[in-house]
């Protein structure tokens, strides 16, 4: 089995841990932060072993065959508003509950 | 007369087709073998008592009334727990969906219905489908049926454990990486990656769209495509399935391995794989060859990159399709009515393995580091053209599963690289979109189940079954027949 140590001598990329879960909204304890940011750098470490491959070609491409998959223009049955809402994370009368997204004091609390 | 549960689908089906064995009779033997062996396997999230014994009864009905049914009509199943079932919790082992009661039923689910099969349960997995062991599961631990001390695999564990230890018929997995392939292989059941596109995903609960599928595991081959020609189609709900003629994939079942071109690419069998599981799949491939089959090796450099490739794009994948979980649709939300709700929602919900993939996911994605993500496509595409490649002089592709056996619970906890590093031999048919097939090959130096894989052309699920039925009769009577047994 190849050891953790083989992509050593490849590039250290430091890693800003609050950035990132800031951006994935998400909140890293202190005490995680360490560990997180050692792990990351480490798999980001043994991934940038793809910037040695040679891929000289025009673009990528997905797994199988791309072409539009179209449908005719009209309404079909869809869920019950009711039943939606019964499991929503919140709820208030016939609309979702949404926290506030504005910043403090800028939206009507409810 | 065998034990109930001891019976393959096959056997099952014939028995419940001819009127001998009862679809209630059938439900209650495996509901008790679930209260015998749940404790140590620990493979369920959710038994579904109630709706077993209803369905299996409404069988018993129409087949009193003479009606004609479906195949697996009256089979008792169970299904990993990212997939939809309406009324019925749908938790993907995670806090953040935890208690969530799906409106609907994902496309696999209805299949099932329209089969008249008899759900028993749902099935525990790694977190939201992220992780190799099993271990990521937010509530419970599945233990190995072959070895309790060990994992079942991931992140289709519980699906590949409930049928190694006879506690359901077969089950439904999905494999983005090998999610489904390498669990069957440590607990020893067959287990289908379809084809990309040939089994709609709609209801199953995503992680990394481009690779996502959802297949089969059962304990033995003919039973893997029964269930296999139950569940494929296209479907309009799922852009990315693909129309295709769902031609009975056991309809060659026995025509045998004669003439067959069998390539075994030798990236897949470097350093990396223990001398065990190497030499019990050469013997393998060499019993093919004695077969009739013609075997070769053969080199497709892309795939030493395949891992890094789909770890770049798995994890971009998964953070985006997993932004979708901000307590406020569905799901559990934690806060106090702040605007940070979604934070903290988020930071509850998840656990350490899905954060830690969330977040590699939205470094790669930041900017900065797109040519990164380009590369990785790039790279998935050489892998395609060097199977492309090879699928024209050769039927298909031969090797291990995984580098290894089942490893004991906790061993590897604290090491992801090493646990991603486990599916470098399954990744590569994800990246190309083919379908593979995981089998029992033999056992290794301790006793537990080695598993091999076959690679084949898009829709020629066939030929897969078809070699590893010649394969597993070849094994009858040799005392490795047994390995897809408890």
């Amino acid at each position: 089995m190849k050891q953790d140590t083989d992509y050593n001598n490849t590039k250290q990329t430091p890693v800003d841990v609050d950035r990132l879960a800031q951006l994935a909204r998400l909140s890293v304890p202190p005490t995680q932060r360490e560990t997180l940011e050692r792990e990351l750098e480490d798999l980001l470490a043994f991934l940038s072993q793809l910037e040695q491959v040679d891929t000289d070609m025009p673009k990528a491409d997905p797994p199988a065959a791309v072409y539009n998959i179209f449908r005719e223009d009209m309404v079909t049955p869809s869920l019950l508003r009711e039943e939606l809402l019964e499991g929503a994370s919140g709820a208030m009368g016939e609309f979702f509950h949404v926290p506030g997204g504005t910043g403090q004091g800028e939206g009507e609390k409810s | 007369m065998k034990e109930i549960t001891g019976l393959t689908v096959f056997e099952l089906s014939s028995l419940l087709q001819r009127g001998e064995l009862s679809a209630v009779e059938t439900a209650k033997a495996y509901l008790a073998q679930i209260q015998r062996r749940e404790n140590v396997v620990g493979a369920y999230l959710t038994v579904t008592e109630e709706t077993a014994l209803l369905q299996a009864e409404r069988v018993d009905a129409l087949r009193q009334k003479g009606e004609a049914l479906p195949p697996l009509a009256g089979v008792p199943m169970a299904l990993k727990d990212n997939l939809c079932t309406r009324g019925i919790p749908t938790t993907c082992a995670s806090r953040m969906l935890e208690g969530y009661t799906p409106l609907y039923d994902a496309f696999v689910v209805e299949k099932l219905q329209e089969q008249q099969t008899v759900l028993l349960g749902k099935l525990n997995m790694d977190e939201f489908a992220m992780g190799s062991s099993n271990e990521s599961s937010s509530f419970r631990v599945t233990r190995n049926p072959r070895d309790p001390d060990r994992v079942p695999g991931g992140s289709s564990g519980g699906s590949a454990a409930a049928v190694a230890a006879e506690e359901a018929a077969f089950s439904l997995g999905s494999d983005t990486g090998g999610s489904l392939r390498q669990p069957a292989a440590f607990c020893g059941v067959v287990g289908l990656r379809p084809t990309y596109g040939a089994v709609s995903r709609y209801g199953m609960v995503p992680f990394a769209s481009s690779l996502d599928q959802i297949g089969p595991l059962a304990r033995d081959i003919r039973d893997c495509g029964m269930v296999m020609n139950a569940i494929m189609g296209q479907d309009k709900r799922d852009a990315t399935s693909l129309p295709h003629d769902c031609a009975d994939c056991n309809a060659r079942l026995e025509e045998g391995v004669k003439g067959v071109r069998i390539a075994l690419p030798k990236e897949l069998f470097g350093e990396e794989i223990v001398p065990d599981v190497k030499q019990v799949v050469l013997r393998a491939a060499g019993r093919l060859e004695g077969l009739g089959a013609h075997v070769e090796e053969v080199s497709l450099p892309s795939l030493a990159h395949a891992l890094p490739a789909y770890c770049v794009l798995s994890s971009a994948e998964a953070s985006s399709n997993l932004a979708r979980f901000d307590g406020i649709r569905y799901g559990v939300r934690t806060g106090e009515e702040e605007e940070d709700d979604c934070i903290a929602t988020r930071t509850a919900g998840f656990g350490n393995e899905v954060k830690r993939r969330i977040l590699l996911g939205t470094l790669l994605t930041s900017a900065g580091q797109h040519e990164l993500y380009q590369k990785a496509l790039r790279v998935r595409r050489l892998v395609k053209e060097d199977f492309q490649r090879v699928l024209r002089d050769f039927d298909v592709l031969l090797s291990p599963v995984s580098p290894n056996t089942a490893h004991r619970l906790g061993e590897r906890r604290r090491n992801p690289a090493q646990l991603y590093r486990g599916d470098l031999c399954t990744v590569p048919a994800s990246l190309a979109g083919l379908p593979a097939l995981s089998l029992p090959c033999g056992e290794d130096g301790e006793g537990l189940p080695v598993g091999l894989q076959l690679m084949g052309r898009a829709f020629d699920e066939g030929l897969l079954l078809r070699c590893g039925y010649a394969l597993e009769q070849s094994m009858v009577g040799k005392g490795e027949k047994d390995c897809a047994r408890v």
